[in-house]
Parts: C-alpha cells; structure tokens; sequence
C-alpha cells in the first residue's frame, strides 16, 4: 500500500476549501483561527470539499474515472496496470491536475472577493463570523465608543490620544501621547506607538503630619522628547483611549481677519 | 504608514509639533472637558476646539463623516 501518495491526492482534494478560507483571511490583524483540532478540521474540510466537488461535477461533460482514484487513494496499486496504460494515465493525470488547480484559483478568487465585499460594506464589524480583524483593530480604529457602538460604523475621529498605565522599575506611570501604530501577534497586542508622549506618576507623594503617603492625584506631567515612544503591551496594565477630533479651528483676535474653518 | 486610521486633519496637527504638544498637554489635563463640552487651545495664533467623539453634536458627526 501506497499511503504517502493516497494521502497527497487525498489532500488535493481537500485544498479548495481550505484555499478559501486562507484567502479570505489572509490581511493585517487577521483574527485567530477557529478552535479546532486538526482532525476535526480535516474532516470540516473532507465534507465541504465534498459539496463542492459534487457541485463541480455537474459542469465537468468528461468521463471521471472514480475507479482509478479509489484505487490511487485505497494504495494497491497491483491491479493498475489492467484499469489503464501509461498514454492514458498521462491524460488522465493532467486533466486531473488542471481540475484542482482551477477549483483553487476558484476558490482563492471567492475567498478575496468576498473579504472585499465584506471589508467595503462594513459586515465585518457586526457579524463574528464575517470578522476580518483581531479585537485590538477594532478598539484601536473606533468600534468600541460608547455612543456609536451600534457595530456598524467607527467612532468618527481624527487622533486617537491614550493613557497606558504602565509597571516600571520606579513604580506605575502613567504615559499619555498619540498613537501612531500598535503591532499585534494573532489576537494579543504585542506593543503600542506614542507620538507627544508624557509621563506622570499615577500617585504622587504627598506629606502631611504623620509623615508621606501616596495620594489619590496622579503626578505632574514631563514631556519626554522623541518621534515615537514604544511601550511594550506586557508592562501595560490598562489603556485608556480618547478618540480626539477637531471639529472647529480658526484664527485668534490678534489676528486682524478671523477665518473659521469648520472641517 | 500606520496602522491607524488617523486623517489627514490629524496627521496635519501630528506634524506641528507646537499645536500637537499643546493638545496632549490640554487632553491629559482637562479630559473631562473635552469628552463633555470641549476644550479650546489657543496655541501659533489659532484656536483649536477639541472634543472627544462621544462629545460631538449631530451637527459635527455629519461634517465629519463627509470629510
């Protein structure tokens, strides 16, 4: 018995699902893959590509000869020779061959498609089985505001500013600047960008007659000069984000004309 | 490039490093403000309303959204 070969034609047959689902996952922040064991994803696998086969064999005219892919897959090979001689068998293997590699590209083509579809008419925001990204993009790109949260669309914004409370070797801190970019790892986040970052302690000192004590303020802010500040989401104990917008500017009374801009 | 959708207006403050430093300091110290009324900074001779976007009117959502 052939198993190695049965177990490639076997899997062949399993790749256009599982062409599917890479395609329409495959992007930045992508969100964890289902929970499942590799068996029970085979056999997930095993039965949709059974769909989609006999659904394929409804436009394929050819004679299919199931007889020698049972025999391939089952690997006794001893009565090959009596079902098919070499010029066939070359015939058969390539159209074989063209079979799956177009149900793939078929299945590649639907899988971004529908991604496209998914990502540009906001389905992925409301419905988990159609969710695109891990749940830090969504936090971090307004979804999770309070008074938009009906799922659909983001928090308009045009800066988002955080607070990280943060461990350090001189106690918790708090650092507060624009996020400029955060890295992810699967689902966890793995670090955070801050741009115009400050620091303050998240208590201060204060002394009164029985000696000193933490109070309940948090310190003084210090700039800390830099393009980008990165903290690391292990020393991060909570993150508080302001989803900041501009709505109106314009030029101050020391200025001889006022323009208002409203954007 | 970033993996923040923040706007060109955002980007524009991000750059000047004046206005953008005068914003964080208002937004770490009057937070309450700008996610309720608004804070105006006043910072190179133009007046800058901040608010947070729990804090914008009807008005201002629309505005922002055809940005």
């Amino acid at each position: 018995m052939n198993i190695a070969l049965s177990a490639v034609i076997i899997f062949l047959l399993l790749l256009p699902p599982i062409a599917f689902y890479l395609a329409f996952t495959l992007g930045k922040f992508p969100k964890s893959g289902p929970k499942i064991g590799l068996l029970e994803g085979l056999m997930l696998s095993a039965v949709i590509s059974t769909l989609l086969h006999a659904f394929a064999f409804l436009f394929v005219e050819k004679e299919i000869r199931f007889d020698l892919i049972a025999l391939l897959i089952g690997g006794d090979l001893k009565s090959f020779g009596t079902l098919t001689n070499n010029t066939i068998f070359r015939h058969l293997f390539q159209q074989f061959v063209l079979y799956n590699a177009v149900m793939v590209l078929i299945a590649i083509f639907l899988g971004r498609t529908i991604r496209l579809l998914v990502k540009n008419l906001g389905w992925h925001a409301y419905a988990e089985l159609l969710r695109l990204y891990n749940y830090w993009w969504y936090l971090f790109n307004g979804y999770k505001v309070d008074e938009f949260a009906n799922g659909e669309t983001p928090a308009p914004f045009d800066v988002v500013f955080v607070d990280a409370l943060v461990n350090t070797n001189s106690g918790t801190m708090i650092y507060s600047g624009f996020l400029i970019d955060f890295v992810c790892e699967g689902e966890k986040l793995d670090r955070i960008y801050l741009s115009k970052t400050s620091k303050r302690e998240f208590k201060k000192m204060a002394t009164n007659d029985k000696g000193n004590y933490l109070s309940e303020e948090a310190g003084n802010a210090f700039p800390i000069e830099g393009e980008a500040m990165v903290i690391p989401y292990n020393n991060i104990i909570n993150l508080n984000l302001q989803f900041v917008t501009f709505p109106v500017e314009y030029e101050s009374s020391t200025t001889e004309t006022t323009t208002i801009r409203i954007s | 490039m970033t993996n923040v959708n923040i706007s060109k207006r955002g980007r524009e403050i991000l750059r000047n490093k004046a206005v953008s430093s005068a914003i964080a300091r208002a937004l770490s110290e009057r937070a309450h403000e700008a996610a309720t009324v608004g804070v105006w900074v006043e910072v190179e001779g133009k007046k800058y309303l901040i608010k947070t976007a729990s804090a914008l009117t009807e008005k201002e959502i629309a505005a922002m959204s055809k940005r």
